[in-house]
């Protein structure tokens, strides 16, 4: 195991922001923390970073226990937080250069890695702009390149996709996919599901400082009982008829929202089926029909009884 | 460690806002005191008072009054200045010399003296004066010369060479001058300016602080050796910029530093030590926001600045008499101190006590500062 943590419990005063919790990180892989804001996932981030005190339980990486002088470890850890942790002063180029110069002695080779992440975030054209001159995607892609330019082992992105147009983001998300692939380890929490789904051969979803669920996208949507979720446009509907459709084998709920019908089933053959029979036997009139696998905010829904952005 | 300090360099050198208060705000601040104490030297030259002496029919009554002004309008020493410079014309004439401000005022001689003037003031009140006086000593030698015939030849010689009581003794080989209080309270700001700097490294440097801080607490790097380099880099450029001052008021406005330029030197750097030492404590041991922890790091040195005289000279003195232990405890005193003992006296008793004194505040103040950061994780973030 890369990142093993055992029984970790932190509290702010009365309020426990980990609780008791368990987690094993394979070496490899990309581990998504899914939660809402205020779920503990950076709490937790920081907990293995040595930067916050915990209460109780340990913490291994490496195979080794992770405290605040243990540079050995530190050496192999790439840290992007969640806010841009870059010096105003200092040139993109010399920004990257330095931070990579806290891990790396040899100052051709904080010139050659600081080239290589440079290119790794496409920042070719801004080596001399300063921070401010910067856009907010470009500002997150300099902000990476800080973070993983020693070229770490176990590299931990806390959030990283926090206020970024859809063009960086998904230039982020495929550039931690690349370095996935050239052999590092990946800790992503975001409360993005799509990119925890796009992007995590596993995930944990957390809420209050406990991991609910645990397991691939498709273990995790096994979990809860929606199979099908299908919506279809009908112009009028009246209760009777929605309370009929509630009845109808295999559905488990039934929402009915400015002519959007929305229904809910269990996994089952003709599902859908059904359900045009019953609108076209009773003459009811629908337009666009629309069936999808449940979301992992389905997951969230069903485990918590809340959306993953309450 | 030096490609570290060096890039540390680079960033300061660059932090605008800094370089405005540490650099130029001192500079300005000089050159507006310099504009200011140039005025205050010229009204405090002594210009002799000129007066008239009415020669009418009355004038050779008087011969000793004649000579008495005489004295008091002739000095021997080439740097003392005459009290009086005296015009001796007709009534009409000085009365002309009066109404057009060529005169302080006109002197008719007889048997009573008259003093003209036009005004009541500073000038008028010293020529009163000196008549008084005059009048006075008259009438006292003819008083002794009348009961005592015998003893008078003796007594206006006596007069004639009065014997000095009191010797006047410098404590030193320069001269007094209350305006370079100012620049040594400026100084002492400036270089406590360099609290702010201190303050930048503090913040950089913590993970409670900043995200830049959390960065560099998660690199595999001592966090006390990179706090130790970037205060490097902060003392050189702290100390540059206090250079540039001393350079700036030396050579440019021709402030006089005295004698011991060396030693005034190494008194900036000390207190350059000091600023940072104390910036580092103070942002270490509050916990609120960057805003706050400059917003009282200003205050303190502000207030302290004033209190060693920096606003108004005299707060110096007044502090010294009603909160003596004042002295000991305000950073920007003793820095003021460090460099008035330098220009005034010829031993180095008080300014070894000064330099004592900043060297342990910054041990004391390194010290809290060492034990409020040590800590390499924290409660919360």
């Amino acid at each position: 195991m890369l990142v093993k943590v055992n029984n970790l419990v932190k509290r702010y005063d009365q309020l426990v922001a980990i609780d008791h919790l368990n987690l094993e990180i394979k070496e490899g892989e990309i581990f998504g923390l899914l939660g809402p804001n205020g779920s503990g996932k950076s709490t937790f981030i920081n907990c293995i970073l040595s930067l916050l005190k915990y209460d109780k339980g340990s913490i291994y990486i490496f195979n080794k226990p992770m405290t605040p002088d243990a540079y050995d470890i530190k050496r192999d850890i790439g840290v992007i937080f969640q806010n841009v942790a870059v010096f105003d002063e200092l040139t993109v180029y010399e920004n990257i250069a330095y931070f990579c110069s806290l891990y790396v002695k040899d100052k051709s080779e904080v010139k050659r890695l600081t080239h290589e992440a440079i290119s790794f975030v496409s920042l070719e054209e801004y080596i001399k702009h300063y921070p401010k001159k910067l856009s907010g995607g470009l500002l997150r892609r300099l902000n990476i390149a800080c973070g993983i330019a020693h070229k770490p082992k176990l590299i931990i992105l806390d959030e990283p996709t926090v206020a970024v147009d859809p063009q960086s983001r998904n230039k982020i998300l495929e550039g931690i996919k690349e370095l996935n692939k050239q052999g590092a380890t990946v800790i992503y929490t975001t409360h993005y599901m799509e990119e925890a789904e796009q992007l995590c051969n596993r995930i944990a979803i957390m809420d209050k400082g406990k991991i609910l669920a645990l397991g691939s996208k498709e273990e995790l949507k096994e979990m809860i009982s929606i199979g099908e979720k299908i919506t279809i446009e009908v112009f009028e509907l009246n209760n009777i008829r929605i309370q009929e459709i509630k009845r109808l084998p295999n559905v488990l709920s039934v929402e009915y929202q400015d002519t959007i019908l929305t229904i809910k089933s269990i996994k089952g053959k003709n599902n859908l089926v059904h359900i045009i029979e019953y609108l076209s036997s009773h003459e009811i009139i629908f337009h666009q029909v629309i069936t999808e696998q449940p979301s992992l905010n389905d997951v969230f829904l069903e485990i918590t009884g809340k959306e993953l952005r309450d | 460690m030096i490609q570290l300090y060096l890039t540390r360099l680079k960033c300061l050198i660059k932090n605008k806002e800094n370089i405005t208060w540490t650099f130029l705000f001192p500079i300005i601040l000089s050159t507006f005191f310099y504009m200011a104490f140039t005025n205050i030297y010229s009204s405090l030259d002594f210009q002799s008072i000129k007066i008239a002496l009415v020669d009418d029919q009355d004038y050779l009554y008087s011969k000793e009054f004649h000579q008495a002004l005489t004295t008091a309008s002739t000095s021997d020493a080439e740097d003392s200045i005459k009290l009086f410079e005296v015009i001796e014309c007709d009534r009409s004439e000085a009365q002309s010399l009066l109404d057009d401000n060529e005169i302080i005022g006109y002197i008719l001689q007889g048997k009573d003296m008259e003093l003209v003037v036009k005004s009541s003031g500073f000038n008028q009140t010293i020529i009163k004066s000196f008549l008084e006086s005059y009048t006075q000593t008259m009438s006292t030698l003819q008083t002794i010369g009348v009961s005592q015939p015998d003893s008078y030849p003796q007594l206006i010689e006596d007069i004639s060479n009065p014997l000095k009581y009191i010797e006047d003794t410098s404590i030193n080989t320069t001269s007094s001058d209350i305006v370079l209080n100012y620049y040594y309270a400026l100084l002492a700001m400036a270089t406590l300016f360099g609290s702010y700097w201190g303050l930048n490294e503090i913040i950089n440097i913590q993970s409670n602080f900043s995200w830049k801080g959390a960065r560099v607490n998660v690199a595999p790097v001592s966090k006390m050796k990179l706090l130790l380099c970037n205060m490097m880099a902060a003392l050189t450029v702290h100390f540059i910029g206090i250079l540039l001052l001393i350079g700036y008021l030396t050579f440019v406005l021709n402030v006089d530093f005295g004698n011991n330029f060396g030693y005034v030197i190494l008194t900036c750097f000390m207190s350059c030590i000091l600023g940072l030492s104390f910036g580092t404590m103070v942002t270490a041991i509050t916990k609120n926001s960057e805003n706050f922890k400059r917003s009282v790091l200003s205050a303190i040195v502000m207030f302290s600045c004033f209190l060693s005289g920096l606003m108004v000279v005299q707060m110096k003195y007044i502090v010294a008499t009603k909160v003596p232990f004042m002295q000991y405890i305000n950073p920007a005193h003793i820095i003021t101190d460090a460099f008035y003992s330098l220009y005034y006296y010829d031993t180095y008793e008080r300014f070894n006590m000064n330099v004592s004194l900043m060297i342990g505040y910054t041990l004391c103040f390194s010290l809290i500062t060492y034990f409020a950061i040590r800590r390499k994780t924290h409660a919360s973030l």
